[in-house]
C-alpha cells in the first residue's frame, strides 16, 4: 500500500513524515522528478509514504507543483494524507479541495490541535469531517500525539476504497453550471485515463491544459467548453480563474464559520510579532542579519568545524602513517607505496576534509529555516538581491561561499525555484572560499609587503562585482524567463525539532559521500598519477619530466596573454583543481627554492595570476556537487567552462590594460 | 565652508524629495479616478480587495494564496530597504512585493 503525503509548506509535513516513518527512510526516485521526494515505511506496517513538496495549489507552475500532481495522477497512490496547518486553516483548506477533487481516499491530518486549544480556539473535528467528506484526524506531529490514529483511519480508508464523500463544493449559480457542463463533457475522457472528472473539469475551466494530451478532447468538445466558461465569466462577473478560487474560499469560509471558533490571538503569533519588532525592525534587521550570518560562519569554519576537521586529518594522518611504515616493513614495491599513501589515503582525506563542515553547517542552517528566520532573511534582503534577477533568500547560500563553495552549492535546494537555484550556484564560486586564503596571503606578501590586507580586500571586492556583473549578464541572456513570484508566507517563529534538525544533517553527509566521493576520489588518483608518471610510464625523479608538466606545457601558451605562459604555473593551476591548497605547495615544489618574486616576469603578471586564481573553476568536490545539484553532466561541464572563462577574460583584462599604465 | 555647503545642499534635496512625495500623495489621492491599491496602504491600515490584477503565474499564486475580492487585508511592515510589503490576511502573514502589490485593487466590500 501507498501513500502521499500532501501539504503546504510550514505546516508540519516533514515533521510528520519523521514522526510516521521513524528513521526508516530514503530519497525517492521517480522518473522526471527533479525535486527529491523521500519515501519511507510507516511505523509498525508495510504501507509506504512518499514525502511530496510543499505547495500551495495544485498548477503546472512550479517544479514542486508539477511533482506532486504527477505522482498523484501517474502513480495513483492508494491514499492520500493531506496535513493541515490547524492555525492557518483556511489557505491549508485550499489544497485540500483540490486533492478532494481527485477522488482519491484520503484523510485529512489536522496538526498543531494543541496550539489551537491552547489559545482558547476549538475546531469541531466531526462537523468538518462531515462538510469535506473524509475523515479529519487532530494531530501533534511535533509531540507525536494522534499519530497512530491518523495512520489507522488511512490505512481502512485505503483499504476498504473509501472515496471522499463531498466533492461539490459550488453553491448553485453559474460557476456549479459551468463545472457540471464541463464534467459531462469530458466524463469519457477522463474515465479512459482513470483520473476523476471533477479535477479535469476544474484544471480545465482554470486554463491548465497540462492535461489535455491525455485527455485527446476533440477540436469540437474545446470548443463547447471554452463556451460554457465564457458564459460563467459573463454571468458571474470575475475571471475563470478568480471565479474558481472565490469559488473555493467561499465553501472553505462556510466550513469554518460552522466548525472553527478562531482563538482571539495565539499566544505563538504575539510572541512572532514581538521578535519581528526586532528582527525585521527597519534600523536593526540588517545588523542583526550580518551577525547571525557571521557566527554561523565563525562556528563553522573556524570553531566547532575546523576542530572535527583537525581531529579527522590527525586521524587520517596516524594512520596514513601507521600504514605506510607497515608497507615499508613488508618492502612494498615504492610505487605501490606511493599509490596507497599519496594517491588512496589522500584522496579519502580531501574527501572526508568536507564532512565537518557540511554536518556543522546544516545544522545551523536547518535551525534557520526551521525557525522560521529565513523567510525573514527573504524579507529582509530582498530588494538588493531582485536588482540582480535573485530573491531575498540566495544571499545565504552566497555567504556561506565565502567559507567553502560546497556546502554553499548544496544549501541551494532551499531556495524557491529552480531558477534562483540554478543562477545561485553559478555565482558561489565567484564568493572566494576560505582555501583560496594562503595563496593571496603568500602572494600578497611577496608582492606587496606594505600593502597585503589591502590586496586581499581587493580581490574579495574583485569577485563580488564580477560575481554580480555574471550575474547581471545571465539574467539577461540565460535567465530571461520570469522569475517565480515572490508571494511569500512569513510563519511563526517556532522551536526547531531536533530529530528534524539531526535527521537533515544526516542526510546531507550521505548525500555528499554517496554522490561527490567517487568523483573527487578518481580526481585525486589521476592527478597523482600524472605527478608520478612520464610519458613512458617510468617513475618520475624530477617533477619536470612528469605527465603534469606535459600537460603544463601543452596548456601554458593560454596564459601567454594573461602574463604568466610559464608551464610552473599552468601545472599549479591544473593541481588546484583537486583542491586550491594543492597551488601553493606545486609551485612550492617546481621553483625548487627559486624566490616567487624572481619567478613572475613583472608584478602585474602575479596579480593577473592571483585573479584568475580567485575566478577560475572551483575544485573538483564543488564541481561534483554542482553536477549533483544540476543532475546534468553538460550543465556542470558548463559551469566549469563559463567560469574558467570570466577568470581568462578578467585576469587578461588586468594584464593588458594594467600593462598600459605600468 | 565645503561641509556647509555639502550639508546645505543635502537638506534642500531632502526638502524637495519630500516635497515631491507629498505633492504627488494629494494629487494622486484627489484624482477621480484614483484606484487605491494594497501599495497605498499605511502601516496598520487596513482595506478590503475589489479586484487582483497581475497576469499569469504570480496572479493565480495570488488568488491561491487567499487574495480574492472582498478580503479584508491589513498592512503590518514595510521591509527595512522599503520593499516588499508583510501584510495580514485570513489570519496569517504574507509578504509580497511592492509593484506586485500595486496590482491589487482596494475598495470592495466585505461579504456578510
Amino acid at each position: 500500500m501507498k501513500f502521499a503525503l500532501v501539504g503546504n509548506q510550514n505546516c508540519g509535513k516533514t515533521t510528520l513524515f519523521n514522526a510516521l516513518t521513524g528513521a526508516n527512510q530514503h530519497v525517492g526516485n521517480f522518473p522526471g522528478v527533479t525535486v527529491d521526494s523521500k519515501v519511507g515505511t510507516i511505523r509498525g506496517t508495510d504501507a509506504l509514504v512518499v514525502d511530496l513538496p510543499g505547495i500551495y495549489s495544485i498548477r503546472p507552475y512550479t517544479n514542486e507543483e508539477i511533482v506532486t500532481r504527477d505522482f498523484v495522477i501517474n502513480e495513483k497512490p492508494d491514499g492520500i494524507i493531506n496535513i493541515v496547518d490547524a492555525t492557518n486553516i483556511e489557505r491549508n483548506l485550499y489544497l485540500s479541495l483540490q486533492l478532494l477533487e481527485m477522488r482519491i481516499p484520503t484523510v485529512i491530518a489536522l496538526n498543531m490541535m494543541d496550539e489551537v486549544r491552547n489559545n482558547g480556539g476549538t475546531i469541531d473535528v466531526k462537523k468538518m469531517a462531515k462538510a469535506l467528506g473524509v475523515p479529519v484526524i487532530p494531530i501533534s506531529a511535533a509531540k507525536n500525539e494522534g499519530v497512530s490514529e491518523l495512520v489507522s483511519a488511512a490505512l481502512s480508508a485505503a483499504k476498504n476504497k473509501k472515496r471522499p464523500a463531498v466533492y461539490d463544493f459550488c453553491e448553485s449559480g453559474p460557476v456549479h453550471r459551468c463545472i457540471h457542463a464541463v464534467s459531462h463533457l469530458i466524463e469519457d475522457h477522463a474515465d479512459a485515463i482513470g483520473v476523476s472528472a471533477r479535477f479535469c473539469a476544474t484544471k480545465l475551466i482554470e486554463s491548465d491544459f497540462s492535461l489535455n494530451d491525455r485527455l485527446s478532447l476533440s477540436e469540437n468538445e474545446l470548443e463547447l467548453l471554452e463556451h460554457s466558461v465564457i458564459e460563467m465569466e459573463h454571468d458571474s462577473g470575475l475571471d475563470r480563474n478568480a471565479a474558481l478560487a472565490e469559488m473555493r474560499y467561499t465553501f472553505i469560509e462556510k466550513v469554518c464559520r460552522d466548525a472553527v471558533v478562531k482563538p482571539k490571538e495565539s499566544k505563538e503569533h504575539r510572541r512572532t510579532t514581538r521578535m519581528d519588532a526586532v528582527l525585521t525592525n527597519r534600523f536593526a534587521a540588517i545588523p542583526i542579519f550580518l551577525c547571525i550570518i557571521f557566527t554561523v560562519f565563525f562556528l563553522t569554519f573556524n570553531v566547532i568545524g575546523a576542530a572535527l576537521s583537525d581531529w579527522l586529518e590527525l586521524g587520517i594522518d596516524r594512520l596514513t602513517a601507521v600504514v605506510s611504515a607497515a608497507l615499508n616493513a613488508y618492502g612494498i614495491n615504492p610505487v605501490v607505496h606511493s599509490l596507497l599513501i599519496d594517491g588512496v589515503f589522500a584522496g579519502v582525506g580531501s574527501v572526508l576534509s568536507f564532512l565537518p563542515l557540511i554536518v556543522v553547517l546544516f545544522f545551523f542552517l536547518s535551525i534557520l529555516e526551521d525557525t522560521g528566520y529565513m523567510a525573514r532573511i527573504a524579507f529582509v534582503m530582498d530588494k538588493p538581491l531582485r536588482k540582480i534577477g535573485l530573491s531575498g533568500r540566495s544571499i545565504v547560500p552566497m555567504l556561506i561561499g565565502f567559507g567553502c563553495s560546497v556546502p554553499a552549492i548544496m544549501a541551494t535546494r532551499t531556495l524557491a525555484s529552480n531558477r534562483d537555484r540554478k543562477l545561485t550556484l553559478m555565482l558561489i564560486p565567484f564568493m572566494s572560499c576560505s582555501a583560496k586564503i594562503p595563496i593571496y596571503t603568500v602572494f600578497a606578501a611577496a608582492f606587496f609587503p606594505e600593502y597585503a590586507a589591502f590586496v586581499m580586500m581587493a580581490l574579495y571586492l574583485f569577485g563580488i562585482v564580477i560575481g554580480i556583473l555574471t550575474a547581471l549578464l545571465l539574467k539577461s541572456v540565460a535567465f530571461r524567463g520570469k522569475p517565480v513570484p515572490f508571494v511569500m508566507e512569513l510563519p511563526n517563529y517556532r522551536l526547531p525539532s531536533a530529530k528534524g534538525v539531526l535527521l537533515l544533517m544526516w542526510d546531507k553527509a550521505k548525500d555528499f559521500l554517496q554522490r561527490a566521493f567517487t568523483v573527487i576520489f578518481a580526481a585525486t588518483v589521476i592527478i597523482w598519477f600524472l605527478q608520478s608518471f612520464d610519458l613512458r610510464l617510468n617513475v618520475v625523479t624530477n617533477s619536470a619530466d612528469s605527465l603534469l608538466a606535459m600537460v603544463g606545457r601543452w596548456i601554458a601558451p593560454i596564459f601567454t596573454p594573461l602574463g604568466f605562459g610559464d608551464w610552473k604555473a599552468a601545472t599549479a593551476l591544473v593541481t588546484g583543481f583537486t583542491a586550491k591548497e594543492a597551488v601553493l605547495s606545486t609551485m612550492d615544489i617546481l621553483l625548487g627554492g627559486q624566490k616567487l618574486t624572481s619567478f613572475f616576469a613583472s608584478t602585474l603578471a602575479a596579480v593577473s595570476f592571483l585573479v584568475f586564481t580567485l575566478l577560475y573553476t572551483p575544485c573538483v568536490a564543488a564541481i561534483a556537487t554542482v553536477r549533483r545539484e544540476l543532475d546534468s553532466n553538460v550543465g556542470a561541464l558548463g559551469v566549469v567552462l563559463m567560469q574558467c572563462g570570466v577568470a581568462w577574460l578578467c585576469a587578461f583584462a588586468v594584464f593588458q590594460i594594467g600593462g598600459l599604465f605600468i | 565652508m565645503v561641509a556647509a555647503a555639502t550639508a546645505a545642499v543635502a537638506a534642500v534635496t531632502a526638502a524637495a524629495v519630500r516635497f515631491k512625495r507629498v505633492a504627488y500623495e494629494i494629487l494622486k489621492r484627489n484624482l477621480v479616478d484614483f484606484d487605491m491599491t494594497l501599495n497605498d496602504l499605511k502601516i496598520g491600515e487596513t482595506g478590503v480587495i475589489s479586484a487582483v490584477g497581475g497576469e499569469g503565474a504570480l496572479r493565480l499564486r495570488l488568488l491561491d494564496m487567499g487574495l480574492i475580492p472582498h478580503t479584508r487585508v491589513q498592512l503590518q511592515k514595510v521591509a527595512p530597504l522599503g520593499d516588499p510589503i508583510q501584510i495580514l490576511i485570513r489570519g496569517y502573514e504574507l509578504s509580497l512585493r511592492r509593484e506586485d502589490a500595486a496590482k491589487i485593487t482596494l475598495g470592495g466590500e466585505e461579504r456578510q
